[in-house]
């Protein structure tokens, strides 16, 4: 637990940005896994599996609270913005604050793409088994995500 | 040229997120917690509901089942015509045509008709009486006795 618990911490937080929430999702995340222990087969590898579980648990933690406060996909976004702005664990820079926001702009996949590239530095390969997708696919959706957020940066 | 160096923004790859001091020493703690928490509570309900746990979903699909067939009946129960016998029981309003145009009716049909349905109802009133018969057996002969009995309306 203690070798994997901080890359999934940070892998969490990007996804619901507050302290709070990542604490919650991943202590859920611990007790699918522990959980799921029996069901987990051997060729895949232990790291791309609680990371598709983790991935799983913030998302369906989004759309919970999407759920429960009747919010459009948008309005959640906004509110993860806010939290950018109001939650006390934040304390980066202008530029990373701003790149953030930028991130917080995009599609939801291509979020999660994008922050798995950038940050984790993950190989596409990794990507696919975690998410389901496609190499090209997620090749693609890093490459909109870049233009995006370049775009974003570039109009602030 | 990999992906890693083409992309790189002025801000870097370091996070503005911060962790309270010791969070990560005291998370697996947390979570064996709560995993000790859920590993009881599993247990509690295995041994208090088990059986109803279990058949949850049967359960649920026989009273949704054992609902539908009532309101069915209910349904038909209502619904269903009401047959001739039973009809004077029922209090349906009653309508008579005594006189099918206000320029030949006369005093007489109408007094006609209250007659008519008196008679009516004496034959009705008539049909409540019930007898019970008895038999008395001797030597050589039966006796038979009618007791009429009134059926309160």
């Amino acid at each position: 637990m203690r070798k994997y618990q901080e890359r999934l911490y940070w892998h969490i937080r990007k996804i619901v940005i507050s302290h709070d929430d990542t604490d919650d999702v991943i202590q859920n995340t611990f007790l699918k896994v522990w959980g799921g222990l029996e069901s987990f087969r051997e060729d895949s590898q232990l790291f791309t599996w609680l990371y598709r579980i983790a991935t799983n648990e913030a998302l369906t933690f989004l759309k919970k609270k999407k759920t429960k406060f009747l919010l459009p996909l948008v309005d959640v976004e906004q509110q993860l913005c806010k939290t950018l702005e109001s939650d006390p664990h934040i304390d980066g820079d202008e530029l990373q604050i701003k790149l953030q926001q930028a991130i917080l702009k995009l599609p939801e996949k291509q979020r999660i793409v994008f922050n798995m590239k950038y940050y984790d530095e993950m190989k596409y390969e990794d990507m696919s088994d975690v998410l389901g997708t496609s190499v090209g696919a997620l090749k693609a959706s890093f490459h909109h995500a870049v233009k995006k957020i370049e775009k974003f940066l570039e109009e602030d | 040229m990999s992906e890693k160096e083409k992309i790189e923004f002025k801000a870097g790859r370091e996070l503005p997120f911060s962790v309270p001091n010791g969070y990560f020493d005291n998370l697996p703690a947390k979570i064996q917690a709560r995993i000790q928490a859920e590993a009881s509570a599993s247990e509690t309900v295995t041994e208090n509901g088990g059986w109803a746990v279990t058949f949850r979903s049967q359960l649920a699909f026989a009273a949704g089942f054992a609902f539908m067939a009532v309101i069915a009946y209910f349904g038909y129960y209502l619904s269903r015509p009401v047959s001739q016998h039973n009809s004077r029981h029922v209090g349906t309003d009653y309508v008579e045509i005594v006189s099918r145009s206000i320029s030949d009716f006369e005093d007489i049909d109408l007094y006609r008709a209250i007659e008519n349905r008196k008679k009516q109802d004496t034959i009705n009133e008539a049909t409540r009486e019930m007898y019970h018969r008895y038999y008395i057996r001797s030597n050589n002969c039966i006796t038979i006795i009618d007791e009429k009995k009134e059926i309160q309306p």
